[in-house]
């Protein structure tokens, strides 16, 4: 009873110095001060019992949560006034980080943690010479390393705290970096092809025009007088670089227009980019960071820039969306949905140069948002103009998802009437025998619904479908059962399964084929049921990703409608890629092969897309096999995405 | 993540299904490997193929069980998504709770994991225990949707 209150009154007190440490900062600028003269109190009265605890926690904090650098550094210098000890052993706790952090290529910790020995620099705690020894080593490494990472590394912590270090360390690293980048390195990452600047090239930059001008002057100078011995100290610099430490600039999105102040979008983007990094997986806490920051042009610039990059990751759309959506609560957010609203106008006059994934994740990420807006949007960009084919097409896909959504009059109802043609038909189940086919019997249809409603057992209804009452037979019999079964389960996806369930033995005697064929005969104007129940029917082992991958390539051979891109088919192979387990390489080259035949604008954009998506499936070695079957241009991006990752 | 830092290390409490019949170590250890999500707040005019839509989003989802009155057998206003990762249905906690859904604020929580019969409302009614304790009980819940209907159908009638 005793150790287990003990072990409570250890845990409230965990739980009180980390808000204590966490938090500090978050109060305003004035109260910095007395709290950090109260935390060091804390630190230098608890220190026998919760030291270890303490020191992670410190560290971890400077090390994860951008813009309070030198709060902490203050924290450091005032408990080594008291207790040299403890702030010795946290620098070598952090010194240890800095070597896992370096082995695991975590770059977004690595300049915060810089940052923070470079406040502990400016306060004469950590010697000059030892942190200049350590960026040294990391501009050997820019030099001899074809990835930026180091670049960016050194480039972020010389922009920031430029003023303290020599100017032979700020011109070594201005020379290494002075090379050109691979213009086909350049040429995978833009998002719009008239994009020319990358976030290396934006640093570099800056430190140059901060040459000219001068640095500013580190924060934390006004906090806290600067020490008058610094200690001993030297960081170990036989640091093993390992190949997760890559990293490749992505290039500066400008939706805006605006020639940009490249020094202070560079900050203020910096800062955006971290608290994304820190805090997404938390994103109330990423809205309540965010929601004050005053220059709503590079907000957006610097979220779009992170959901438009090509390094595909499929939760991206709904997670910078409900981003959005928690940001337009703030109260500052009428002139944010503005900005958003004018933001995407810009992106739809540009559409001819951007990249299509792009548009797939834009489109996805709007239609989150519009939904959580009670669908209210202004529409006036789509209404006053007449639209290209790809702003059209780019509309369709839009409000598809939006339906998908929702239902489709409450879409209707919100939408301008001259934008309700651009809505797919209202999703409903077609089935065909009872009035379009006139050539089959549709009492067979009837006669097997009628099964199917009283709940016949499959015993039953093979028994029916072998009856005299039946006049079909063989193929076109399984066709008049199957669409029967999809039509009657079009009530909900929970009848549905339990009619597959339920009639397993007799549908695995169907080909994959007839399934597929009946299905997106019964569900033509619903694209949507078509891929939930092809996911059923996938679960279920009645149809596999290779199945599926040939009724499509099938599909757009028959219709001869391979250059229709937007087609269900299209969708419908990526489906067949995402699903298959050990074998989606072997589709992707079924695909690619299928395809290799066409050779112009639009196939390598689709393609490429696709490649872009699917790439991770892709090793280095097997980059080959596909590059086989695929045109030059597509097949070197190809090996260039591989190469990035 | 740095958002841990912002939260307690040692919580004093998280919310506990005993009719699971699982002790707390045990049940907070199930929460940490799970999956499944328990969406609560739902209209009951929202189709199984919306929340598939809404949550694939976050990753691939394994399945959707939509939560029914125990008596009436109908939609009332929950139900359990399964994904195949757990680190997908974290992102659908992050990204959608609450989410606009059907002009509804939905809520999103751990859950230990579908197991039949927890597809039925515990309520006095049939319906979702907190609609029977709330005040505010929407009376036009009961009616929403009928029997193994399309709740769209349901839907477009009452409009």
């Amino acid at each position: 009873m005793a150790a287990e209150k003990r072990a409570k009154t250890v845990g409230n007190e965990e739980n009180r110095y980390q808000k204590l440490i966490t938090l500090i900062g978050e109060f305003g600028e004035e109260k910095i001060p007395l709290h950090i003269e109260k935390l060091k109190k804390e630190i230098v009265d608890s220190e026998a019992i919760f030291k270890d605890f303490l020191i992670k926690l410190l560290v971890e904090c400077s090390s994860w949560i951008p813009g309070k650098e030198h709060i902490y550094a203050c924290v450091v210098v005032k408990v080594h006034e008291e207790n040299p000890s403890f702030a010795k052993e946290l620098l070598d706790y952090s010194s240890n980080l800095l070597k896992d952090l370096i082995s695991q290529g975590n770059l977004h910790r690595l300049k915060l943690l810089l940052r923070f020995y470079s406040s502990l620099v400016s306060l004469n705690y950590l010697p000059k010479s030892a942190l200049e020894q350590l960026l040294l080593s990391f501009i050997e490494f820019s030099a001899s390393e074809t990835s930026e990472f180091f670049s960016i590394l050194v480039a972020s912590t010389l922009l920031h705290y430029g003023g303290i270090f020599s100017l032979n360390l700020i011109q070594k690293f201005l020379e290494v970096t002075r090379k050109t980048r691979d213009p086909e390195l350049k040429s995978v990452l833009k998002v719009f092809t008239h994009q020319n600047e990358d976030i290396l090239q934006g640093y570099i930059k800056s430190l140059y025009s901060c040459q000219e001008l001068g640095f500013q002057l580190p924060k934390v100078v006004s906090i806290q007088q600067p020490i008058e011995q610094s200690i001993e100290y030297s960081f170990q610099t036989d640091i093993e670089v390992t190949n997760k430490c890559r990293y490749f600039s992505d290039m500066i999105l400008d939706i805006f227009g605006q020639s940009i102040n490249i020094n202070s979008f560079i900050l203020q983007s910096e800062l955006i980019h971290e608290n994304l990094a820190s805090f997404k997986m938390n994103l109330e806490l990423t809205a309540q960071k965010l929601e004050n920051f005053p220059d709503h042009e590079i907000l957006l610039n610097t979220i779009f820039s992170e959901l438009l990059s090509l390094n595909f990751n499929e939760t991206e759309p709904v997670l910078y969306s409900s981003l959005m959506v928690k940001l337009s609560r703030s109260p500052a957010s009428t002139s944010l949905e503005i900005k958003l609203i004018e933001a995407v106008e810009k992106i739809m006059n540009d559409i001819e140069n951007i990249n299509s994934l792009s548009l797939e994740k834009l489109y996805i990420f709007l239609a989150y948002y519009i939904s959580n807006m009670s669908f209210s949007w202004n529409w006036s960009f789509f209404v006053e103009k007449p639209l290209n084919s790809k702003q059209e097409m780019f509309l369709r896909k839009l409000l598809g998802k939006l339906v998908r959504l929702s239902y489709h009059d409450i879409v209707k109802a919100e939408l301008p009437e001259s934008l309700c043609v651009y809505l797919l038909p209202e999703p409903e189940a077609i089935l065909r025998f009872t009035e379009v086919e006139e050539s089959v019997d549709n009492t067979d249809s009837q006669l097997i619904i009628d099964r199917i409603n009283s709940k016949a057992p499959t015993q039953a209804m093979k028994a029916l479908l072998t009856s005299k009452e039946i006049c079909n037979s063989g193929d076109l019999l399984m066709m008049i059962f199957c669409e029967s079964l999809f039509y009657q389960g079009s009530k909900s996806l929970q009848h549905i399964t339990i009619y597959l369930e339920r009639y397993m033995e007799i549908l695995t005697g169907v080909s994959a084929n007839r399934l597929l064929n009946s299905l997106v005969n019964v569900w033509a104007r619903s694209p949507q049921r078509i891929e939930l129940i092809i996911g059923k029917l996938i679960g279920y082992k009645l149809i596999n990703s290779e199945d599926l991958c040939n009724f499509c390539l099938e599909r757009l051979t028959k219709h001869d409608s391979w250059q229709d891109f937007h087609t269900l088919e299209w969708d419908l192979l990526e489906l067949a890629v995402s699903e298959a387990k050990e074998q989606k390489l072997e589709i992707l080259e079924l695909i690619c092969q299928s395809v290799s035949s066409i050779q112009n604008d639009m196939y390598y954009d689709k393609i490429q897309t696709f490649l872009r998506k699917f790439h991770k499936v892709v090793d280095n070695s097997q980059v080959t096999s596909l590059e086989n079957s695929l045109p030059t241009p597509v097949a070197k991006s190809l090996r260039k995405l591989v190469e990035l990752r | 993540m740095a958002a841990y830092l912002y939260e307690s290390p040692n919580p004093d409490s998280e919310y506990i299904d005993r009719q699971q019949g699982y002790g707390t170590e045990e049940y907070k250890e199930k929460l940490r490997e799970s999956s499944t999500l328990y969406i609560g707040n739902l209209s009951n005019y929202t189709k199984e193929e919306q929340i598939y839509e809404l949550f694939s989003l976050c990753g691939k989802v394994k399945r959707v069980v939509m939560g029914l009155d125990r008596y009436k057998k109908t939609p009332c206003g929950f139900c359990f998504v399964e994904y195949y990762t757990h680190s997908a249905a974290a992102n659908a906690i992050n990204c959608l709770n609450s989410t606009q859904l059907e002009n509804r604020i939905i809520r999103a929580d751990w859950d230990i994991g579908f197991k039949e019969g927890r597809q039925y409302g515990r309520g006095r009614g049939g319906g979702q225990k907190r609609d029977s304790v709330r005040n505010d009980n929407e009376s036009h819940r009961d009616d929403e949707a009928a029997d193994g209907e399309d709740v769209g159908n349901k839907r477009k009638r009452r409009n």
